[in-house]
């Protein structure tokens, strides 16, 4: 046996040190210990190191960013849809802060939807049923319910107190109360077809809402802002988005004068028991609307503002108000005055229909004058012959007839006014006196106002202008004027229409202190007899369009007006009907316009405020029916001067209206 | 232990005792010089002061005036710089949250200003609904007016003004109470006073509509008036 060598010093040394590193078992040996903490340092040292080269280099915004989501905080900014106001600033159309109850149907049913129905529908207003619809779930996905939009603040309150009332507030998860925007129009029903309405989503449907929706509408900003458990962080970003507010219309209209228009047309509508009456008024140097009204009647017999506005969208013929634009042809085209005698035959007849004057008189020369105040066919008629199928129509076509007025109004009708080409059978007897051509109640008081306004035809106007959230107006370029007549022929027109107000058809126009010029027209409607076929009906079932058309003060036109009354049934001329309507209106619509009255009346005694139906006709010049000329001629014994108007079996017979 | 202190008899001696380990522990010292010292005495190191020139004799350690001054300079900066960071610490929190609390102030006043924003824009509303002609019509029903029927003008050219119909007339503007006063004969001399008033009236001579109180019983503040008449504006 070998003996084992002592180990030198440093053998030893190494030996020991070899020791410290050696592996153990020991558990008491304070070396594995150090050993595992060292190497749990080791282990936790490189996972921070790596997270922090993650962080530091590779990631390096991610916590900010999350943390930036988590604290950012957006409010929405509304943009209020414009107003509508009136020339005077009135608010027609408005749009105010609301709220809208939203239901989560998914979050309801874990609760009891049917108790949280019965806690919304007396707060709310709405049948429990309707709530119900909302808030009970579709299917097991459905998380969206509408219960109510345009709801007031009071109604938000009480909403919102009952999630903080401790035993009601389970019912509650799941209601939600979101800002919306409400539509409100102060004035109700005033001017509802010109103003329009829009849908719940704010987006017009119609009216003057549906034409400028575009530049109403605004567009909505945010606030975008740190905040926590307390609010707004103030050294937090905060960032605004600023709404864009819509642009206000300015209507050129006056409310004040389109109230009392609108109450006299349903009273003088129910009164006569009409389908429905027009009425436009303008400010004849401007074109600027004053008010534009429109009445139905309804199917209880009273009379109510539509949702459409009847002096646009609808035509109809008008009759003898049309003899204005024959007359200043003449005097244009002829160089007719005033004063000029016309012979005019008893009666003319014209592609199978025979045309006469109310009452009938033998051939005579009448003055141009006392043709468009008396409003006789024949007379009328002869003129057109003389001017030709051309002229006629070239002069109707240069007043703004069957043309659109310039509103670019939505709906709007041009109206058809018939080329001489397309003339056939008694076109020519009926077109010169307004029959057979097809008008709005807005293109008449444009012809109206083209004569007031010294034979320059200018379009008529409803917007003034836009107005800026600041107060500043933009206004809207206005059409150039263009010069139909002469201002000779004008003011003769003036004198004519003037006459038939003082001593014609229209003496129930008249207005205390100031000098009306205007025209009446009484015009047989056409309609669909039950056959199929459109026609003008006998003497016994015969309806009636009656209007008048004119402005005041005769002498410097301020007020321009066009009253027209639809199948009117009590009493059915111009004279009796529409004119007492201008002057009713007229008056109120002056005093306004801080017009101060000229002159006494010169167009009679009658006081034409007096109720409508208590106006009695005029039997000479008002009686419509031709059947009633005819007997009239019988027993005048003029056999045969009046013949009876043949009615045509392809197209309504056009043979003059029942106001001469 | 004994210190040596005989050599340098003007420098303060200051003892500084060695934290004794608690028993069975070791010192620091001891713990370094573990194997290699067995009598519990404090061996010299190679390479290190001596306990004379660094004036420390076993537990004790001898600090010069300038030493001691120095190290007073020294903690009392430290504790200064401690004062310091501590009161900017508080200023920081109390500026903190002035800001806080400024900040939910300004958030309660935007949430204010909303809320009256709201509520300007509701009476706004209801202005305007007031201001409406049906609404009018509807009031004036209530107090007992009723519409003219015959209107009544001032003429505003002289020689003398022309008075159409016996009524009551007046200067537009003037309330209804006053109109009442306001009553012109109906010859066509007028008053002195009325046909001052008149004078005044004529260069702004506005139409004006004559509203009457059909049932004086109506409790109204025009009730027992027989007629007023109610300037309108011009627009």
């Amino acid at each position: 046996m070998t003996r084992r060598q002592p180990l030198s010093r440093d053998e030893r040394r190494r030996a020991d040190r070899r020791k410290v590193f050696r592996r153990t078992t020991d558990p008491t040996d304070p070396r594995s210990r150090l050993f595992a903490v060292l190497l749990m340092f080791f282990v936790f040292g490189g996972v921070l190191a790596a997270q922090l080269v993650k962080l530091q280099a590779v990631r390096p915004n991610i916590y900010i960013e999350e943390g930036a989501k988590q604290r950012a905080r957006v409010e929405p900014l509304a943009a209020y849809r414009g107003q509508i106001v009136d020339r005077n600033g009135f608010v027609l159309a408005s749009s105010s802060a609301s709220y809208q109850v939203i239901a989560n149907p998914k979050m309801l049913a874990e609760e009891d939807p049917y108790r949280t129905a019965d806690l919304l529908a007396p707060i709310l207003k709405l049948p429990v049923e309707d709530v119900l619809e909302a808030v009970l779930p579709a299917n097991d996905a459905d998380q969206y319910g509408l219960v109510a939009r345009s709801v007031d603040q009071e109604t938000a309150l009480k909403l919102e107190s009952l999630s903080h009332d401790d035993e009601l507030d389970d019912f509650m998860i799941g209601i939600f109360i979101e800002p919306d925007e409400k539509r409100t129009y102060p004035a109700g029903e005033l001017g509802k077809p010109l103003v329009g309405r829009v849908d719940p989503d704010e987006v017009g449907i119609f009216g003057v809402e549906k034409q400028f929706d575009d530049v109403m509408t605004g567009v909505a900003g945010f606030e975008q802002f740190e905040g926590g458990r307390f609010g707004s962080i103030s050294s937090g970003e905060w960032r605004t988005n600023p709404a864009i507010a819509g642009l206000d219309v300015v209507l050129t209209i006056d409310h004040r004068i389109q109230f009392v228009v609108e109450e006299a047309l349903k009273a003088h509508c129910e009164e006569v028991d009409a389908n429905g009456a027009t009425a436009v008024l303008t400010e004849p140097g401007t074109g600027n609307v004053l008010a534009m009204a429109s009445v139905v009647e309804g199917e209880d017999g009273a009379c109510f503002v539509p949702n459409y506005n009847k002096a646009l969208v609808e035509w109809f013929e008008p009759g003898s108000v049309l003899k204005t634009v024959t007359a200043a042809a003449a005097i244009e085209e002829l160089g007719y005055t005033p004063d000029t005698m016309i012979e005019v035959p008893p009666s003319i007849s014209i592609g199978g229909a025979t045309f006469a004057d109310d009452p009938t008189h033998p051939a005579a020369p009448f003055p141009l004058s006392q043709i468009l105040s008396r409003s006789m066919n024949v007379g009328t008629i002869t003129l057109a012959q003389r001017l030709g199928a051309g002229e006629v129509y070239n002069y109707q076509r240069r007043f703004g007839l069957g043309q659109p007025t310039g509103l670019d109004w939505p709906g709007e009708t041009s109206g058809r006014v018939k080329e001489p080409n397309e003339w056939w059978g008694s076109d020519a007897g009926s077109i010169p006196i307004g029959q057979g051509i097809a008008v709005t109640a807005t293109q008449l008081v444009a012809l109206y106002n083209s004569i007031a306004n010294d034979g320059h035809y200018r379009s008529v106007r409803l917007v003034e202008g836009l107005r800026t959230s600041d107060g500043s107006t933009i206004p809207l370029e206005v059409p150039p004027s263009k010069a139909v007549v002469s201002e000779q022929t004008a003011e003769y027109v003036t004198q004519l229409l003037a006459g038939v107000v003082n001593e014609g058809t229209g003496r129930s126009a008249s207005i205390d202190g100031y000098q009306v010029a205007g025209k009446t027209g009484t015009a047989w409607k056409v309609f669909d007899n039950g056959s199929g076929q459109h026609t003008y009906g006998t003497y016994l079932d015969r309806r009636y369009v009656v209007t008048f058309a004119g402005f005041v003060p005769s002498e410097n036109p301020a007020l321009s007006m066009v009253i027209v009354v639809d199948e009117p049934k009590t009493a059915t001329t111009a004279s009796a009907v529409a004119a007492p309507i201008f002057a009713e209106v007229g008056l109120y619509a002056l005093q306004i316009l801080g017009i101060a009255p000229q002159q006494p009346n010169t167009g009679g005694s009658e006081r034409v405020r007096a109720p409508t139906a208590g106006v009695e006709a005029m039997p000479p010049l008002e009686e419509p029916a031709q059947e009633t000329a005819q007997e009239t001629a019988e027993d005048q014994g003029l056999n045969g001067a009046a013949a009876t108007a043949g009615a045509s079996t392809e197209k309504p017979s056009s043979d003059g209206t029942d106001e001469p | 232990m004994t210190a040596a202190v005989g050599r340098r008899s003007s420098t303060t001696v200051k003892a500084k005792a060695a934290k004794a380990p608690p028993s069975g522990g070791r010192s620091r010292g001891q713990r370094g010089q573990r194997g290699r010292r067995s009598d519990g005495q404090t061996a010299r190191q190679p390479g290190r002061r001596t306990s004379e020139s660094a004036g420390q004799f076993g537990g004790l350690r001898l600090f010069s005036r300038s030493e001691l001054r120095a190290r007073a300079r020294l903690r009392g900066g430290l504790a200064a710089l401690c004062l310091l960071i501590v009161g900017g610490f508080f200023s920081i929190a109390f500026v903190q949250a002035q800001l806080v609390a400024g900040q939910q102030d300004l958030d309660q006043m935007r949430s204010q200003l909303d809320e009256i924003k709201k509520e300007r824009a509701q009476l706004a509303q209801e202005v305007d609904q007031a201001s409406a002609p049906e609404a009018i019509v509807a009031r004036a029903h209530e107090l007992g007016m009723v519409r003219a029927t015959e209107p009544i003008y001032l003429a505003a050219v002289s020689p003398a003004p022309k008075i159409l119909t016996p009524a009551f007339v007046a200067p537009a503007d003037d309330r209804a109470e006053d109109l009442v006063a306001a009553q012109v004969s109906p010859q066509p001399s007028m008053s002195s006073a009325n046909a001052a008033k008149s004078d005044e009236a004529k260069d702004e001579a506005k139409p004006v509509v004559v509203l009457t109180v059909d049932d004086p019983s109506t409790a109204s503040p025009l009730a027992g008036s027989t007629a007023v008449v109610v300037g309108l504006s011009d627009g």
